[in-house]
């Protein structure tokens, strides 16, 4: 453990700069610097005119130099010398920031400096960095003010003690986590204000890396920043690659390369390995296969900083890098012939020019895209791949090299595959926090933490089919876009779920005041369309409202329950109410018959089958509807191997189809349907028990009978049982659908008379335990609108008619009365 | 004043790591001219024809197009030489007056914080009078 005082003494190698930024700051130097040189080149031209001011023709001109030549002299070498300092100054502060020797960051150093030994936490807070942080984790200055000034106890430079254990830099990050884990009241407040110790690490993390960006900005004198200049003559050795840049553009000007920052440490060791296959003699060619393509762009992305650094093998110096844009390419030329060709002339341009590294970004789409246009892409790259002159570096994700590369002979041997191992790469947050800060130079808004968490978490939990640093973009783009169009400065998490909510549907973020009484009345608005059924509306309700409260696991589905009854009970109705006060539409629901998936080749049928590559039904809807309620009707008919197939995609949240293409149904909310020991359930109901109270007797039941396996049941969110339906329940649906046919009646200026007779005969038709209400609706169909519509055609029944039904108890039928 | 704590720490930065700094920006400095003038690369390739132009010949009985092939590429070789050798000889010198100019610095370097000091004060001089 080291002391405060330990810590300080750390730091006092940077104490002479922190002196100097706190009179003449580096924003106050950049300024002067540029007065100062201004005014000295205007003294400098005075200073030339004033030494030959004999020639000038002017008199007065000429006396005004004569009388002040010393004047003029004497202002200029003041300001030079002003400016000098100034320039000197600067160089004493970057090389004493930049010093290797250093064990501790500037911004360390200066808040240590700064602090008041009785309260680190407030001088944390009240740096100059403190202050950014505080802004950027969201917290309101004045809330924060309240708590400093409330607080029982505060941390002093004696008992302050952090760990030792920190390998290079010790920065402000390190620092804050000691404080954080010290002060157990800032640790409170943080978490009352729903901020963990990550989020808080992370977001010291980027004002450092923002604020060293900026200094490092000032730089010009380093290899790196100089090697950036383009070099003369260089490319008179080496042929031009004019197709090459028409269809793909330079490594430097690639958006991977851009957002590269600090990433480049994790790939580092890739670049090695890289550049042995591409010293090769001949038939250099590289495959990358990573668990993503844009993972391993991150390594050509690293190579290429390599080889602008010149930390390059000197054999590799003087070439260049292009990425081949593939969708450019095949968007632009449509014909076999003529893609043929121009794909031929590219690599034809880039072999003669004797020094390029063609990348080929997302191998296995390109040849499928081809192949579509009729080309055969290995075919013509195979002419190339010998050559010493040209060097191919093909990328593939996991998943288009197993499906498409790795069984291809003819072109692997060509190529030496680099398997990136699964990287976590944790800095893909950095992109975003880059960006952030790009969009904050040209805009006036300013990015919280949690906004760009949101923005990585909604990314790969809601867009799941697009490349990550792509859905990262797009999504703080439109975010972007719509806090300026609100004139608002803050970017929080609430502007990013608004944004998400609107592109997917599904509600979002912290609840709202009208959803919150949506939501506490759920059971009302439940029961406002299924009638009874207390107690799985209950069920129902509790998950929902744990789904939406953000606490469910979110590698699962939204939720997943398993409705048990007989029929017409009110499982697709609960179903459709729950589609729509869950997505606002009852539409929002994927409907699959699980009756037609009992053969044995089910499964195949709904991820696709390998044998004619077919796309499968399941895949396919899921992912035409991401977002929705997914019905599996008479869900025991299934196969056992779609059973299995489902408690897979219930425990994880996903499944993979046969193309190898992950689809996720995280959004989904899974309701299986099934009438299974509804014998049981009716069998409760005669003699006049609650089927609810029966639950595991039926359960048991049901697993006897082998229709479900136990492990199947226990992944559901809720297995609901619902009851069959009493007199009473029938009576009020029967009373509903009557009610819905006298309004359509209405519109058509026909009046009925809705009356016990024809609700008690419904009641006696619907009690049937086989069809239950499904029964009252065809009756009502069949007997009551078919015999309006039978008036209506003989003219009985006109517009202003009255309609009545009685019961015939010969017949035992109604019969219309007009 | 605080701030003139700084001088102590500027002058035994200036003398000591200063220089060190000096001789590092110097050497970049050096590496850069090396590299934009292509030196290297146009030393390897001196005799490659210029930006790889060149007819390219089919091979099989066709003298003419034989003829064609040898006399461009060739053509374009001398070319390569002509552009090259200036470019180099141009780089070497201003790499020449470079590394002179820079070995003259690290004096300019050594007396310039006193330079500027008097410069300041000669000119607050002339200024009062």
């Amino acid at each position: 453990m080291i002391s405060f005082i330990e810590l300080k003494h750390k730091t006092e190698s940077l104490n002479s700069i922190v002196i100097l930024e706190q009179y003449l700051n580096y924003r106050l130097r950049y300024f002067l610097k540029k007065i100062l040189f201004i005014t000295s080149t205007i003294g400098l031209f005075l200073l030339l005119i004033s030494l030959e001011s004999k020639k000038i023709p002017v008199g007065d001109v000429a006396n005004f130099f004569n009388t002040y030549v010393f004047q003029i002299r004497a202002v200029f070498f003041l300001v030079f010398s002003l400016w000098m300092i100034v320039k000197l100054l600067d160089a004493f502060f970057y090389s004493v920031y930049f010093d290797t020797d250093n064990v501790a960051t500037f911004e360390l150093a200066r808040t240590l400096y700064f602090s008041n030994p009785d309260d680190l936490t407030k001088s944390f807070f009240q740096s100059y960095q403190g202050k950014i942080i505080l802004m950027r984790l969201g917290i309101d200055t004045k809330i924060f003010g309240e708590f400093l000034n409330n607080r029982r106890e505060t941390v002093n430079d004696v008992e302050f003690e952090m760990a030792d254990d920190i390998d290079g830099f010790i920065t402000m990050a390190d620092y804050g986590l000691a404080l954080f884990k010290f002060d157990q009241e800032l640790q409170n407040f943080f978490m009352a204000q729903g901020l963990t110790e990550k989020e808080f690490v992370k977001t010291i993390e980027w004002v450092k890396n923002t604020e060293e960006q900026k200094i490092s900005n000032g730089i010009w004198w380093t290899r790196e920043k100089l090697a950036k200049i383009p070099s003369l003559g260089r490319n008179w050795s080496f042929g031009k690659v004019y197709l090459l840049e028409k269809y793909g553009h330079s490594i430097y000007q690639d958006k991977n390369y851009k957002y590269l920052g600090g990433k480049e440490i994790i790939y580092q060791k890739y670049t090695g390995e890289l550049q042995n296959i591409l010293l090769k003699s001949e038939g250099a060619n590289a495959l990358i296969v990573a668990n993503t393509s844009d993972i391993a762009m991150n390594v050509v992305s690293t190579l290429g900083r390599v080889l602008i650094n010149g930390h390059i093998h000197s054999a590799l110096e003087d070439h260049r890098i292009f990425v081949l844009d593939a969708a450019n390419l095949i968007d632009s030329l449509k014909s076999k012939i003529e893609f043929e060709a121009t794909f031929r002339e590219i690599l034809i341009q880039a072999n003669d020019a004797g020094n390029a590294f063609v990348v080929i970004p997302r191998l296995p789409n390109f040849i499928d895209s081809a192949h579509e246009l009729g080309v055969d892409v290995a075919e013509v790259l195979a002419e190339f791949l010998s050559s010493s002159s040209i060097q191919i570096i093909a990328l593939a994700d996991d998943r288009g090299f197993h499906q498409s590369l790795e069984t291809n002979k003819n072109l692997m041997q060509h190529f030496e595959k680099l398997v990136i191992k699964k990287i976590d790469d944790s800095g893909a947050l950095n992109i975003l926090e880059e960006e952030a800060v790009r969009i904050e130079v040209q805009y006036d808004i300013f990015f919280t933490y949690k906004a760009l968490e949101k923005i990585s978490e909604s990314a790969v939990r809601y867009f799941a089919d697009s490349e990550y640093s792509d859905k990262i973009l797009d999504l703080i783009e439109e975010v972007k876009i719509k806090t300026l169009t609100e004139g608002k400065y803050f970017v929080t998490e609430k502007e990013v779920t608004e944004v998400v909510a609107l592109k997917t549907g599904v509600p979002q973020g912290a609840i709202g005041e009208g959803e919150k009484e949506k939501l506490s009345g759920l059971e009302e608005i439940l029961h406002q369309r299924v009638i009874g059924q207390n107690l799985a509306i209950e069920a129902i309700s509790k998950a929902i409202k744990r789904a939406r409260s953000g606490i469910q696991n979110p590698n699962r589905p939204i939720g997943s329950f398993l409705f048990i009854g007989p029929t017409g009970v009110g499982k697709t109705e609960t179903t459709k109410a729950l589609a729509e006060s869950f997505f606002g539409d009852e539409k929002n629901i994927v409907r699959f018959d699980m009756s037609e998936y009992n053969s044995y080749d089910a499964v195949e049928k709904l991820i696709g089958g390998t044998e004619h590559q077919t796309v499968g039904t399941l895949s396919a809807k899921i992912r035409e509807n991401q977002y929705g309620v997914l019905l599996l009707d008479e869900f025991e008919k299934a196969d056992k191997k779609v059973h299995d197939l489902f408690l897979q995609i219930i425990d994880e949240g996903k499944f993979t189809d046969v193309r190898g293409e992950e689809i996720n149904a995280r959004n989904l909310i899974i309701i299986a349907t099934s009438n299974a020991g509804s014998d049981l359930i009716y069998q409760a109901s005669v003699n006049d028990k609650e089927a609810i109270l029966e639950k595991d007797k039926i359960i048991n039941a049901i697993i006897e009978r082998g229709i479900f396996k136990p492990e199947l049941l226990n992944r559901f969110d809720g297995v609901i049982l619902f009851h069959a339906l009493k007199d009473e329940h029938i009576a009020k649906i029967a009373k509903l659908m009557l009610k819905k046919l006298e309004k359509r009646l209405l519109e058509k200026g026909i009046k009925i008379d809705i009356n016990e007779t024809m609700i008690n005969y419904l009641v006696e038709v619907g009690r049937n335990p086989q069809f239950g209400a499904r029964a009252i609706n065809r009756t009502i169909q069949d007997v009551i609108e078919g015999q309006i519509a039978e008036g209506i055609i003989d003219g009985k029944i006109t517009h202003g008619s009255l309609v009545k039904f009685d019961f015939n108890p010969q017949s035992k039928e109604l019969k219309i009365v007009v | 004043m605080n701030f003139l704590l700084i001088i102590p720490y500027y002058f035994s930065w200036h003398y000591s790591q200063g220089i060190l700094d000096y001789f590092r920006v110097w050497k970049n400095l050096i590496w850069f001219l090396w590299n934009f003038f292509s030196i290297k690369v146009l030393l390897k390739t001196f005799f490659t024809p210029f930006q790889r132009l060149k007819e390219t010949y089919s091979g099989g009985l066709d003298l003419e197009n034989f003829a064609t092939s040898i006399i461009v590429t060739n053509l374009m070789r001398v070319v390569g030489v002509f552009a090259r050798s200036a470019l180099i000889i141009f780089g070497l010198i201003s790499l020449t007056i470079f590394i002179v100019g820079g070995l003259l610095g690290i004096i300019i370097w050594l007396v310039l914080p006193f330079a500027v000091l008097w410069l300041m004060f000669i000119s607050i001089i002339a200024l009062i009078k």
